[in-house]
């Protein structure tokens, strides 16, 4: 696959504050590309020094094989952060708007504004201003504001803050959509559920770096939970707890009074070896869980649990 | 570029603030100057024979006594035309007293030089008798140096200037000129200069570190010079339609004697247009300060710009006059207003295009330094 966006040692320093260090990203065509970080990691600073939009103290950034120019950008698409829409335009005239500024041609650039309109679930809303949509129609015509013109690469910044459930599956849905009708996106996100649902390839950032990069597979790897078993039980006595805690490939295990946490580090039929030191002990049991590690539980160990701003 | 300038239009014609600040504002001002100043259309300020002393001390410059004589004489005795100055007097103690009494609206002193007393509070009259001394005294120096260098040239420049003085004389006389509509005047610089919040939001709208709409236009492959452009060709398209709505209404339906032609007006609101608008694009351009900052910046400039040219008290374009001339020749509501009256009281073209030249400078100056400042495409921070 043909490299899309190369990043090389990217720097980019605020006086004091460094807010990418040597920020190295290699992202190939067709994929779903997660940028994950907390508050301030250094997303939204990387992709306006991709977009050319601010100065960079370092380092080397290329997209499609080439230093942004005109040529380039007519094959970029950007869904924003914050809604940038005209007020006073209707829902119709505003994507005509913005596919104007890539697209010439009037009869296709129709075509696109329709396409996008039906792509971003907008019919029936196209005489509707942006006041008289609400959050989800709103962000759903920032997006169709961004993509119109039929981008090769899409890069979409938390497209889904402030979003209801329905709308934000709506638009995930047409991501892949996208993504299947050829296009690579950069995604980035505080949703980890999100990320973990639509991307083929996650980039964990943090202070400037990119600390963890893979498929989800690949990242859940990097951590040492494989499982977590939680079993309802009441009365436990210490030998018992000293028992579960000794089973193999068990690091960690907590209980409450009511409920018996253990965290295992990889190993195979955990949940049946435990199940059945339970029903030998002739513990009574409530509900059982037996959970996988998610793409959250990476990235709070990789990034840290104290909180960011 | 065409689709842009089209959806411009439509954004800034549905916007109701801008309507009614380009357009209702200086309707619903001007009404309110109509209602409180009375009925304008009917009123026939007489702006003849307006009382003046000269008291020689000296020999009188050359072709003075001809300017005088013929600014105080009808050409014909059977003529309704009143002269513009009656002489009242030649004697210095009686033009004091006078003027003490308020029955004299100037006294000109020639004593080797010429120069002015008006008296307290000098209103219309005393300007016009100001500034037809003030063109006398600039022919006469190009005469004097004229006189120099081409002696033999002296009777056709003479003659050229008594022409002159004539044409002062009969224009000054036509001239519709109320003291009110100075307030008018005003209006339409004031509303020329309210351009400037659309030239503002022009400039904030096409910067990446400045709105979102801006990040979203530079990220595109539009050229930055030429997505401005598009945006303040439509807003002095918009601006200047509504500017001369206003000024229709004014003229037709208030039935304001403005004491110049409909295209004059149509000519200095284009000029006042695109200075408001520059003005707007200059101050929306300066990085680093919010939005509430630059429009009360803007709405600063824009009102304290057209009260030093007389919007809120007729009197002070004068004051100023007299205190601090250069600041009139360089305050771009003082300029607009200037153009307007200086046609209607004078007749002159001279001093529109003297004034237009200056506006255009300003113009010039503030949509480079606009440029200068928005040619960047890259931002330290956003």
């Amino acid at each position: 696959m043909e490299t899309v966006v190369k990043v090389e040692r990217l720097v980019k320093r605020y006086k004091e504050l460094i807010a990418l260090d040597h920020l190295e990203l290699d992202i190939k065509e067709g994929e779903i590309f997660g940028l994950l970080g907390p508050n301030g990691s250094g997303k939204t600073t990387a992709i306006n020094c991709i977009l050319s939009l601010l100065t960079y103290d370092k380092g080397e950034i290329s997209v499609f094989g080439k230093k942004l120019c005109a040529e380039v950008k007519r094959n970029i698409g950007v869904v924003m952060q914050n809604v940038a829409v005209l007020n006073e335009l209707n829902v119709r005239e505003n994507i005509d708007y913005f596919c104007g500024l890539y697209i010439s041609d009037k009869a296709l650039r129709k075509q696109r504004v329709d396409e996008a309109i039906a792509f971003a679930g907008l019919e029936g809303f196209e005489k509707f201003r942006p006041k008289k949509l609400s959050g989800g129609l709103l962000r759903r015509l920032n997006i169709a504001c961004g993509i119109a013109h039929k981008p090769k690469l899409i890069i979409m910044d938390e497209p889904t803050v402030a979003v209801d459930p329905q709308s934000r599956n709506r638009i995930l849905e047409g991501i892949e959509e996208l993504n299947r009708q050829g296009a690579t996106i950069i995604y980035t996100s505080h949703y980890m559920e999100e990320v973990e649902q639509i991307c083929s390839r996650i980039a964990i950032i943090d202070k400037g770096r990119n600390i963890a990069e893979g498929t989800k597979q690949e990242l859940k790897k990097l951590i040492k939970n494989t499982e977590t078993i939680s079993v309802e039980a009441a009365g436990l006595t210490d030998e018992q707890i000293d028992a579960a805690r000794s089973m193999p490939h068990v690091y960690e295990c907590r209980y409450d009074g009511k409920a018996l946490t253990l965290l295992y580090s990889g190993g195979k039929h955990n949940l049946t070896r435990l199940l059945d030191y339970m029903h030998n002990e002739e513990i009574p049991m409530g509900r059982v869980y037996s959970l996988l590690p998610t793409l959250n539980d990476v990235f709070l160990e990789i990034t840290g649990k104290e909180l960011r701003d | 570029m065409l689709n842009r300038i089209k959806y411009e239009l439509f954004s800034l014609l549905r916007n109701k603030i801008v309507v009614f600040w380009l357009m209702g504002f200086p309707v619903i001002l001007g009404t309110l100057f109509f209602v409180a100043f009375g009925s304008l259309a009917d009123s026939e300020q007489d702006y003849s024979d307006i009382p003046v002393a000269v008291i020689k001390r000296t020999e009188t410059p050359e072709g003075f006594d001809q300017m005088i004589k013929a600014l105080s004489e009808t050409d014909n005795s059977d003529s309704e035309d009143k002269p513009l100055f009656d002489i009242v007097t030649e004697d210095e103690k009686k033009a004091k007293e006078l003027m003490e009494k308020g029955e004299l609206q100037a006294i000109i002193y020639v004593d080797g030089n010429i120069s002015l007393e008006v008296p307290e509070g000098a209103g219309i009259k005393s300007g016009i008798v100001k500034s037809v001394l003030d063109s006398f005294k600039s022919r006469y120096e190009i005469i004097s140096a004229a006189a120099v260098s081409n002696p033999e040239k002296m009777p056709q420049i003479i003659k050229a200037m008594e022409q002159e003085t004539n044409y002062i004389r009969s224009e000054s006389n036509s001239a519709n000129y109320d003291p009110y509509v100075q307030y008018f005047y005003n209006l339409l610089a004031m509303s020329g200069l309210f351009g400037s919040m659309m030239g503002m939001y022009c400039a904030i709208n096409h910067q990446a570190n400045l709105s979102a709409l801006g990040a979203r236009v530079e990220i595109s492959p539009v050229s930055k010079f030429g997505d401005i452009i598009s945006s303040l060709i439509a807003t002095l398209l918009i601006h200047n339609i509504f500017l001369n709505i206003a000024s229709a209404y004014l003229v037709y339906i208030l039935g304001i004697k403005f004491g110049v032609p409909f295209w004059v007006i149509i000519v200095v609101n284009l000029l006042s247009s695109v200075l408001g608008n520059s003005l707007g694009c200059f101050i929306g351009s300066i990085g680093g300060l919010k939005d509430v900052i630059k429009n009360a910046i803007l709405l600063a400039c824009s009102l304290g710009l057209c009260f030093l040219s007389g919007l809120m008290f007729g009197g002070m374009r004068l004051l100023i006059e007299e205190s601090f001339p250069l600041f009139n020749r360089i305050n771009p509501a003082a300029l607009i207003v200037d153009c307007f009256y200086s046609l209607c009281v004078y007749g002159s073209y001279e001093k529109i295009i003297s004034n237009i030249a200056i506006l255009l400078i300003w113009c010039a100056l503030l949509l480079t330094g606009s440029m200068i400042m928005t040619r960047k495409r890259k931002y330290k921070s956003i």
